[in-house]
């Protein structure tokens, strides 16, 4: 049989339920035509739900009905600049526990001797009809003699464990810290909508700031003398920069290179930068900067 | 919007209306005093709210119009542009427009899709613009006031009434308007379809204006603002009709006239129907305090460093509203308890393998004519210990009080004032007020409080609160001719008893046994002072409850569970605890309402101690008192006994239901053939004659069963296993007794069945060279005979010693023991002080000890623990002992051959 659409994460999984299964029901390898045929729209419209419901709605404010779930999701910097996806727990429908078996009571725990069937698990009961006695299965202890006494530690009593499942959510893009993120329970699957409060975790050197990202950094005066370019970071990666854009003032900025926005274009990149000076230089390498400043000064007639 | 309830969308549209008529009504205002800053004010935020919950729901034109509306009164407010006609005029034109998209919205769920509003939207974006550049178009502006002189001589023409409905352009005739009127009158609705086509004509004609022709709309109203007074009111007088009603229907039984008998089956249900549909309009649902949580919870979650989820769920569970007002506090304090006691910082969750994240839910359900508040934490728990200490130090309880306090008793000390376990106090909890205030509120509510704990797994605090407090369904009993109602929540059950006989003493308290449990017991009579006729009189026992214990209240008798409408009491009886308030009765008479929880108080009763006093009866109590339910059987014309827990079943079965099969007896018993084993083959009895019906037990061990046949069961009695030894020497034989005038032979079981069959008990383990040596000091002959035996039959060496002296004497002298196995409750020399006497020897330091006992609870097994001892089982449960036993003596097998 077909299994349940939620049973599926996300799309790759899927894909790999369905690479497995086709090597069976494929008519070539001996499968049956219709059974095949059946499959094969099942698959794509579970792929088409899969893919299609995974969006993920941003809210300035929750509305707030009916049951719902309200948690903080961190990002990184780069999640929140580039989308993508992320894999997230959601809770899922409720079973029953395991442990107990629904019962809500540890089952090795203490126990004592029901004191209404005295311990038998049935009553005496005389019924008038026949004008004899009948037993019942005693209403105190469901039959069982002994009442147990401790909780289950797993349910806490409920009987009823509420299970997890993983989904894969698209980010979107153009997210501020604060955002709500809305995902209706019939889109991922879940026991109740969910609320996610979009929180950034701090990154080192990236901070959001508007539609712009800033790239903080510390360069020794000498690098920028001396190298032609200068490696910095950027959100594809490490990436080389022509260290002449570092004579300017802070901030360099590099176009477009910034967060994705919600209306399609990108941000830019701003690097903070901030020039080494050592606080204090050696005698000696004092002499070879002033023999290097008069070399300047000698160059460009007097100023440099 | 399919993901967005039908709900909220209808929130959202008579909220939108409510904010276009207030709109329009502060335009008019304005018009007349343009300088008026409250005006603009609250056209501001008017026009912002709109502008928001548009954008919500992703109206995109609507908010639109609104954002650019707002933006023109926003310069209108802080007095950058003036207020002129033209602004006016065109602000009140986007009113309209947005009247006409909400009523598109009401009925076709979507935003219009139309040119008009669309070029409208346009050129208020335009008119925006200028604005803020500071240019008011010349030319149109003076157009505009062309146009709006007409409108106003209309205007006045019309009167204020037509003003407000038709602040419109002037072209827009008396045709219109009539048919306007007519739709108004007729159906609203086709109307809204109607007009915007309608009014695409007009722009044709009046092509020397570039605006875009307003849209008429009218908006049906679904809801209206009713005073909640007015409502409290409506409630009181359901209240009074349904007094009212009770009487009828009580007067009518009395003519019995049927005309009569119908007309008041009708009233009362028109009554029934009216008092619930009056009821709800008081009710809201939860989620109107809920909400505020996430906000709450996570702020909270933020300060202390802590990540939290939180479940929400039965939102829409209603509740009268004053419930609502008052509930809010005591929840805000537990759901601040549940983030910073309860849940623990990220790092140690994830320790101690839970995720980082704590889970927090609220939970509210309606469970009968109760809501049920559950917050549930998973975060640590509450540590019993650790308030037992803190109980101690803060003096609530004496050390050794504090030593027999049970789990529940200790959990609700946290209710008491000045209590708190939190080591240190931050700005949230742990200042040691809040539980009590809490519990005082709730129970004000006329609700109850319980904590349920699980030392680190979490907590769930569970809060009961009736639906409402104005009419309640109750019962009605009677002391000394006087009736007084009971709130059907308190009550758990009706036991007939006879007062004499079945109520027991505990120094000055009397109390009942039910079903094993001991409820404290109250005679009603006696708390009022009544005179009461006779003592045995009152038979009916109400037992009651308060959330955490039972109480039972003696009464004379019991009436009929009735509706009744609570009316507050007088101030000159506002504090006396037993009651809560009084009622009016069908008859016209007054009844008071008792106080569960205020009558428990009054007359003194602090159940801790009591449960204390309890606790201490249980421990003190002698070994000769040690009571078991003993069944007793027939075999022929011989009584004989046997513990029932030993017992898996009972049945009757027919002769012919004994099947003669390989040499045999066998009966088919629930699809399985079970051996019926006859005791008089095995015990000198005189036998059993033949009947048509035999009563069986069935013995199951071993995953075996086997039936035993006997003539009838005789009863079973509660009592003490003393017997007497000496007259039967037979080794199934542990003793007799007399019970009701006659003897009683107890048997051992066990050995009847390993006479039945040798092979039932043998386990197939390695045969030591030197046999086990074990002690077994019990003092009851009935036990040791029989625990003796069956160990024996499991291949160890046991010896036996009457009581802890004997057996300490025993250890000392006798050589090695391999265990000791040891009774509580013995004379001379209790179990507790034998423990102590042989781990206080040096070379008997290292001898496992297992406690069997019939006493059970957690203070006992605690306490034996502490002492020393290896192990604790219950004596009836054969099987376990002997596992115990095995893996005690296996134990130390292992450690002699390291």
């Amino acid at each position: 049989m077909l299994p349940n659409e939620s049973r599926f994460s996300s799309v790759e999984e899927l894909k790999k339920y369905f690479r497995e299964k086709v090597k069976h029901l494929h008519p070539d390898r001996g499968g049956s035509k219709e059974e095949f045929l059946q499959f094969i729209s099942w698959y794509e419209e579970v792929s088409k739900k899969l893919r299609s419901s995974r969006q993920v709605e941003v809210v300035k404010r929750c509305p707030l009905t009916g049951d719902y779930v309200f948690s903080v999701l961190e990002f990184t910097v780069e999640e929140i600049a580039l989308g993508g996806k992320k894999k997230i727990k959601i809770p899922y429908e409720e079973g029953i526990c395991k442990a107990c078996g629904g019962t809500g009571k540890n089952k090795n725990g203490r126990a004592e001797i029901c004191g209404f069937c005295k311990g038998s698990g049935f009553v005496e009961v005389f019924d008038s009809r026949n004008e004899k006695n009948t037993y019942l299965k005693c209403p105190y202890c469901k039959g069982l003699g002994y009442l147990l006494l401790e909780q289950c530690q797993y349910c806490l009593g409920k009987g009823k464990i509420k299970e997890e499942k993983e989904v894969v959510i698209d980010i979107p893009v153009g997210l501020k810290e604060g955002d709500i993120l809305f995902l209706p329970k019939e889109s991922v699957g879940a026991i109740s909508d969910l609320y996610y409060e979009v929180a950034i975790k701090p990154h080192p050197y990236f901070v959001l700031k508007g539609s712009d990202l800033i790239y903080k950094c510390k360069i020794p005066f000498w690098e920028i003398m001396l190298n032609e370019e200068i490696s910095i970071l950027t959100l594809e990666g490490e990436e080389k920069v022509p260290s002449y854009l570092f004579t300017r003032d802070s901030p360099v900025v590099l176009k477009e290179r910034g967060p994705f926005l919600k209306d399609g274009r990108r941000g830019d990149l701003l690097i903070e930068f901030q020039i080494i000076v050592p606080h204090s230089i050696p005698e000696k390498a004092k002499f070879f900067i002033k023999k290097a400043v008069e070399i300047l000064k000698q160059e460009r007639g007097g100023e440099v | 919007m399919s993901t967005v309830d039908e709900d909220i969308l209808q929130d959202f549209l008579v909220e939108a209306k409510e904010s276009i008529e207030k709109l329009e009504e502060l335009f008019v205002e304005l018009e007349e005093d343009r300088g008026n800053i409250e005006i603009l004010r609250e056209l501001f935020r008017t026009m912002h709210s709109l502008k928001g919950a548009a954008g919500f729901f992703g109206f995109k034109t609507l908010e639109g119009i609104a954002h650019f509306s707002e933006d023109i009164l926003s310069k209108l407010r802080d007095g950058e542009i003036e207020v002129t006609e033209e602004i006016i005029d065109m602000l009140l034109r986007a009113t309209d427009h947005i009247k006409y998209i909400i009523a598109t919205i009401e009925e076709k769920k979507t935003e219009p899709v139309d040119d008009n509003i669309l070029e409208f939207l346009v050129e208020l974006s335009n008119f925006t613009e200028k604005i803020k550049k500071g240019i008011v178009p010349k030319g149109e502006s003076e157009k505009k006031k062309e146009k709006k002189e007409e409108v106003k001589e209309e205007a006045k023409a019309e009167g204020t009434e037509e003003k407000k409905e038709e602040k419109k352009e002037g072209e827009e005739g008396s045709k219109e308007e009539a048919s306007k009127k007519e739709a108004k009158e007729e159906a609203p609705r086709p109307e809204v379809k109607e007009s915007p086509k309608e009014e695409k004509k007009a722009p044709a004609e009046k092509t020397s204006s570039k605006a875009v022709p307003t849209p008429h709309v009218t908006l049906t109203e679904t809801h209206i603002k009713v005073d909640v007074r007015l409502l409290d009111q409506l409630m009181n007088l359901a209240g009074e009709l349904v007094l009212a009603r009770n009487r009828v229907v009580q007067i009518s039984q009395k003519i019995q006239d049927p005309d009569l008998l119908r007309s008041v089956q009708t009233l009362s249900l028109v009554t029934t129907d009216l008092q619930e549909a009056i009821m709800k309009t008081r009710m809201q649902p939860i989620g109107i305090v809920f909400n505020k949580f996430p906000r709450i919870v996570r702020d909270l979650a933020r300060a202390l460093n802590k990540k939290v989820k939180l479940f929400l769920e039965g939102t829409e569970t209603e509740l009268d509203r004053s419930i609502i007002e008052s509930i809010k506090d005591p929840l805000t304090h537990l759901v601040r308890n549940a983030i910073d006691h309860g849940i623990e910082p990220p790092d140690i969750r994830v320790q101690v393998g839970k995720p980082p994240e704590g889970k927090l839910v609220l939970r509210a359900y309606q469970e009968g004519g109760q809501v049920i508040i559950e917050i549930e934490d998973d975060g640590k728990g509450i540590d019993i210990e650790k308030i037992r200490k803190k109980a101690i130090e803060k003096g609530f309880l004496t050390p050794e009080q504090a030593q027999a306090a049970s789990e529940k008793e200790l959990l609700a000390l946290i209710f008491k004032p000045g209590f708190s376990t939190a080591d240190k106090v931050t700005q949230v909890s742990g200042r040691g007020v809040g539980m009590d205030v809490v519990k005082t509120n709730i129970e004000k509510l006329g609700g109850s409080i319980e904590i349920n704990t699980v030392l680190g797994k979490g907590t769930t605090v569970r809060i009961k609160i009736p639906l409402t407090l104005a009419i309640i369904p109750a019962l009605i009993v009677t002391s000394g001719n006087y009736r007084y109602a009971i709130p059907q929540v308190n009550l758990k059950e009706l036991v007939s008893i006879d007062p004499t006989k079945e109520i027991l003493n505990i120094g000055d308290t009397e109390f009942y046994r039910l079903r094993g449990e001991i409820i404290p017991v109250l005679r009603l009579s006696k708390i009022l002072n009544l005179e009461n006729g006779e003592e045995g009189e009152s038979k009916n026992l109400v037992i009651l409850t308060t959330g955490e214990r039972y109480i039972g209240l003696l009464v004379d008798k019991i009436f009929d569970s009735e509706e009744i409408v609570v009316k507050p009491l007088g101030r000159w009886f506002k504090n006396i605890p037993i009651y809560s308030g009084a009622t009016i009765m069908g008859d016209g008479k007054l009844a008071l309402i008792l106080d569960v929880v205020g009558l428990s108080k009054y007359i003194g009763l602090k159940v801790e101690d009591i449960d204390r006093a309890m606790e201490e009866e249980k421990l003190r109590k002698p070994s000769a008192e040690e009571t078991q339910f003993i069944l007793l059987f027939n075999v022929g014309e011989e009584t004989l006994a046997l513990p029932l827990a030993l017992i898996a079943r009972l049945d009757k079965i027919s002769a012919q239901d004994i099947q003669f099969v390989g040499g045999k007896e066998v009966i088919i018993y629930k699809g399985k053939v079970i051996p019926v084993v006859r005791l008089e083959n095995y015990l000198p009895l005189q036998g059993l004659p033949p009947q048509d019906y035999y009563s069986v037990l069935f013995f199951t061990e071993k995953e075996k069963t086997c039936a035993i046949l006997c003539s009838e069961i005789v009863d079973v009695i509660e009592t003490t296993l003393e017997v007497e030894e000496g007259l039967y020497n037979h080794e199934a034989i542990l003793g007799h007794r007399i019970i009701k005038d006659r003897t009683v032979l107890f048997i051992d079981i066990y050995k009847v069945i390993e006479m039945y069959d040798p092979e039932w008990f043998l386990t197939p383990t390695k045969e030591l060279e030197v046999p086990l040596r074990i002690l077994l000091a019990e003092d009851s002959p009935f036990y040791r005979n029989m625990i003796a035996n069956y160990l024996v039959a499991a291949g160890y060496e046991v010896e036996t010693a009457e009581n802890g002296a004997i057996a300490l004497e025993k250890l000392k002298t006798e050589g090695h023991f391999d265990l000791l196995i040891t009774d509580l409750e013995m004379p001379e020399m209790d179990g507790f002080e034998l423990i102590k006497a042989v781990r206080a020897d040096e070379s008997l330091k290292d001898l496992p000890i297992l406690v069997l006992t019939s006493l059970r609870g957690e203070d006992i097994e605690r306490k034996v623990f502490e002492l020393g001892a290896n192990a604790y089982e219950v004596k009836l449960e054969r099987e376990k002992v002997l596992n115990r036993v095995k893996e005690l003596i296996g134990e130390r097998v292992k450690e002699h051959a390291a």
